[in-house]
């Protein structure tokens, strides 16, 4: 019962600090940094309870579904084939550079295609288990994915506006 | 206010069920969204949710995304590693392109912040947590991951017979 609570502490200490110190999305950002550091000087902290992981993305996926509205929709629908001929590039390019890192760095190309493919972490490790490819590395590589995208995310949107 | 609020979250935490219950890609989070989002559309006079749920929601997204490193795994991938950084680079590098070409060639005003962070190739729920103070519109960011989640998963499939043909996978025993 103690870890659950050590992990919300430390989380909750780091996302005020970033927050204070005006980083952009820095209420993320800062909760993520600083349990990601936490658990790599080994402070065991336990596994995620689920509470905070499905808790968390239900509370986003309501907040941002009550957003919704018909302006919204139609520049969704306006903005529709474009975005996803851009997504089937992207998927192309994961997969492209997935096989190039397979090849690089000598894992099967299994492992390679679904460490990179920028679908869900958990859909594309589950099927990395499936069929026997590196789960783990898979589960590794994903995430070094989705932090590093989501640190430098403000920093390009920044750069973008300047 | 706070019945609207309660209402919505158990709107939200219906949808977040049944897509739990049906393996849905993009999961509970899509699942809350789509069913919140169906309600606000049908009824004029919602209202966004309290600030406080949204920032409790960042800092828990964080906390998960935060654990979910592990020191042993990197470890073992030292040699990989730097490598899969600069696929990963090369893989934004060309999201950001790819966003630029789609906010020039768009017919309405979509900002360059929502469609950049719409198809970055980070996670659904990452990038639409960090689309509020971003200036973007978390309702299409979120969207267009959605859509994403869903292409990916439509061409597995495809992917998975691609692999199983002989000569494709380097390693010799799946252990099936």
């Amino acid at each position: 019962m103690k870890q659950p609570l050590q992990l919300l502490a430390i989380g909750l200490a780091g996302a005020l600090a970033a927050d204070w110190l005006g980083i952009p999305a820095g209420l993320l950002i800062g909760a993520m940094l600083a349990v990601a550091i936490a658990t790599l000087a080994r402070f065991d902290l336990g596994k995620v309870p689920l509470l905070y992981d499905e808790g968390g993305k239900i509370l986003l996926g309501t907040a941002i579904g009550a957003t919704f509205n018909r302006r919204v929709l139609l520049q969704l629908g306006a903005l529709l084939p474009s975005a996803i001929t851009a997504t089937l590039a992207m998927i192309a390019i994961g997969l492209a550079l997935g096989w190039l890192l397979a090849k690089i760095a000598h894992l099967d190309i299994a492992t390679g295609l679904f460490s990179l493919t920028p679908g869900g972490i958990a859909e594309m490790v589950a099927v990395a288990q499936e069929i026997g490819a590196g789960a783990t590395v898979v589960a590794t590589l994903q995430f070094v994915r989705l932090s590093s995208v989501v640190l430098l995310a403000p920093a390009i949107i920044g750069w973008f506006f300047s | 206010m706070l019945a609207h609020t309660v209402f919505l979250l158990l709107i939200g935490l219906a949808g977040a069920i049944v897509a739990r219950r049906i393996k849905m890609p993009g999961g509970t989070f899509l699942g809350a969204m789509i069913s919140t989002g169906i309600v606000s559309l049908l009824a004029p006079d919602s209202q966004p949710l309290p600030e406080v749920i949204r920032s409790v929601a960042l800092v828990l997204l964080g906390i998960s995304i935060g654990a979910s490193v592990d020191r042993e795994a990197l470890l073992s991938l030292r040699r990989v590693l730097p490598w899969a950084a600069a696929m990963i680079g090369i893989l934004i590098a060309a999201s950001v392109g790819l966003g630029w070409v789609v906010y020039t060639h768009q017919a309405l005003d979509v900002s360059a912040a929502t469609i950049l962070l719409g198809i970055m190739p980070g996670g659904a729920s990452g990038l639409s947590a960090a689309a509020y103070d971003l200036g973007a519109e978390p309702s299409i960011v979120a969207s267009l991951h959605s859509v994403r989640q869903f292409i990916v998963f439509g061409l597995l499939p495809l992917l998975l017979r691609w692999l199983a043909h002989p000569g494709w996978n380097k390693q010799k025993d799946r252990g099936e």
